[in-house]
């Protein structure tokens, strides 16, 4: 007798569970599409319980995936979108972004006009941006023995055998280009040429090449010095306050992620009320501190705490000479991946 | 008859599965490495054998042969530890060998990323191995892949030696054969077909495990499977990927076709009739 009571009872809990969750449905959502690990939950959570609105929170692993699944979707499916810029301004290209009602944004004033009007989207017709990376140096003193002020320190014969560099084409030849004095972005084949010649000659210092956690490495002895992105960097310095992050002095090599709301995205309302919230500055000043990535809403600047605020806001006059790096054409890419995969067989 | 036409039936859920998930993403690699990459990194339906010249052009073909050394280096060291390991876990009692075995497989019931990660902390400066100095080296790549083929070498040798009986060995003890003659004629030829299929166990993983080369080479070090995996993930072009993918099943499928045609009985039978003994 017991026993059929309590299969009843289970019984009941699942048919109400269900009901339940049918009911559950008919609330607002916002399917937000990004990385993992983008927004604090507190913030997540806060906006929920200020607007009632669910975030339903889809993650991609790579820009290359998140714009295959925005491309099968025409635009729909997804409210709200942080992605990395090169591929944003393929997607704005492609039409599948939809133009923002910036009037509609009550915070919009407090976002930082230096990280505005990029290359992707240079009337801001469809982005805001949400955090900047700056490719930095990290490293030992104690350990160089020399000090790193900028790009040329990293050729220093001290280093031989103790960098590590991060496996971005772009930025590791772009290092070379700004050493000589040349742009991010050239299409001159003469001038990448040069910075190959410059580049094979890094070689013998390069001991690990990885994109992801490099800062281990860092602490854990492997090599003494690298250069690397805001996050490896951020996360350095908080692991072990005697690493020193340098921005380098030839130039700052830099990309934006934009924040934006898709052609066809089933509740743009939505969107735009989260896009407002996180840029209130108390909100922003806990997204940054959480992202640890440059900030890109000036008001938040004060409010992040002492500890971040050096790692993730730039000096006075930071920004001068430097530089995005943007989408080169086709043939220049192949250029660069041949100079890329000659230079990794001259580390091995 | 009717037990062939009811065995065909049998089979019928692996053909399934081997056409939907073996065959027919073979057939579009194929079909596609004949393609055209976009200039948004998508796939445009125009012929071209560009992707195909293009592995003969600098880079790739060299990034192949040192591939190739690599996995040789590997097969090498992985047959003078596994082969011997099999055989003399073959040898000791059934009690033993179900020991031996068990030890051998409890290491895979972890991840193998995991149990990797666990060995390059290891080899860490501030490591138990760190004294080493090779984490990020050609040497750590060598000995991550030795250390991820080598069960496959121990089943292969271990499960034809186990079958095998002392008794053609102490013959050819009894009739005078040295040690050395002992082994090279009868327990090496008896036993070569597990061998030969350890090796190739062995050197197909060694040519394609990327993540490897990756964890321990520092990102310098690369493989056949490196490009592969960067054109698929970073530079986009799957035609290229393709390209690459077909050429190195092509140039497998070669290696293993020769190793199967390797008769070792027949191969000692020969040399011995030629030296003008029976064997």
């Amino acid at each position: 007798m017991k026993k059929i009571t309590a299969v009843l009872l289970a019984v009941l809990v699942l048919i109400s569970s269900c009901f339940m969750a049918g009911f559950g449905k008919k609330k607002e959502t916002l399917t937000l599409f990004t990385w993992i690990d983008m927004f604090p939950e507190e913030v997540l959570a806060g906006f929920t319980d200020e607007t009632g609105i669910q975030i339903n929170y889809a993650s991609f692993d790579t820009d290359e995936a998140m714009l295959a699944k925005l491309e099968a979707a025409e635009g729909g499916d997804y409210d709200l979108v942080v992605a990395d810029d090169y591929i944003v301004e393929t997607a704005i290209k492609e039409g599948l972004l939809m133009k923002l009602d910036t009037s509609r944004l009550e915070n919009y004033g407090n976002l930082d006009s230096q990280f505005m009007g990029e290359y992707y989207d240079p009337d801001n017709e469809y982005t805001v941006p949400y955090g900047a990376g700056i490719m930095e140096i990290i490293y030992y003193p104690e350990k160089t023995g020399t000090e790193i002020k900028g790009y040329a320190d990293l050729w220093d014969a001290s280093l031989t055998g103790r960098l590590g560099i991060i496996g971005n084409p772009r930025v590791i030849i772009g290092m070379a280009l700004k050493r000589l004095g040349y742009s991010f972005n050239t299409t001159d084949e003469g001038q990448l040429r040069e910075a190959a010649e410059l580049l094979y000659a890094l070689a013998p210092n390069v001991h690990l090449i990885k994109d992801e956690y490099i800062n281990d490495d860092l602490i854990s002895g492997e090599i003494d010095a690298a250069f690397c992105y805001t996050s490896n960097a951020t996360i350095a310095k908080l692991t072990d306050p005697e690493v020193e992050i340098v921005l380098p002095a030839e130039g700052l090599g830099y990309g934006v992620m934009p924040m934006f709301i898709p052609s066809k995205a089933p509740n743009p309302d939505a969107a735009y009320q989260f896009i407002d919230y996180i840029n209130r500055p108390e909100n922003a000043a806990l997204c940054f501190e959480w992202l640890g990535y440059y900030c890109t809403n000036q008001a938040a600047s004060s409010l992040i705490s002492d500890e971040i605020r050096d790692m993730v806001t730039l000096p006075e006059g930071a920004t001068e000479g430097s530089e995005m790096i943007e989408n080169i054409p086709g043939e220049i890419y192949d250029i660069q991946e041949e100079i890329w995969n000659n230079f990794k067989n001259l580390c091995a | 008859m009717k037990s062939k036409k009811r065995s065909i039936y049998s089979a019928l859920p692996l053909y399934l599965f081997t056409l939907v998930f073996v065959l027919l993403p073979i057939l579009y690699a194929g079909f596609l490495s004949f393609m055209t990459r976009t200039d948004t990194w998508a796939v445009e339906y125009l012929f071209t054998l560009k992707n195909y010249t293009d592995i003969f052009s600098g880079i790739y073909l060299e990034t192949f042969l040192k591939s190739l050394r690599l996995a040789l280096e590997v097969t090498v060291i992985t047959v003078l530890i596994g082969y011997p390991a099999g055989l003399f876990i073959a040898g000791v009692s059934p009690k033993w060998q179900s020991f031996f075995l068990t030890a051998q497989m409890v290491p895979f019931w972890i991840n193998s990323i995991v149990r990797l990660y666990s060995i390059i902390i290891m080899l860490r400066s501030d490591g138990i191995l760190g004294f080493l100095h090779i984490l990020y080296t050609y040497p750590a790549v060598v000995a991550a892949m030795v250390y991820a083929v080598l069960p496959f070498m121990i089943y292969s040798v271990y499960s034809c030696a186990v079958k095998l009986s002392e008794s053609g060995y102490e013959a050819a003890r009894i009739l005078g054969a040295g040690k050395a003659r002992a082994f090279l004629d009868i327990t090496l030829p008896m036993t070569a077909k597990g061998l030969l299929s350890g090796i190739t166990f062995s050197f197909i993983p060694a040519m394609g495990l990327f993540f490897i080369p990756t964890l321990f080479g520092g990102g310098k070090i690369l493989v056949f499977g490196n490009l592969i995996e960067d054109q698929l993930m970073k530079v986009h072009n799957l035609p290229f990927a393709a390209a690459l993918s077909v050429f190195l099943m092509i140039l497998t499928g070669a290696i293993i076709a020769v190793t199967n045609r390797l008769d070792p009985v027949e191969i000692t039978r020969r040399r011995s009739h030629r030296q003008g003994r029976k064997p």
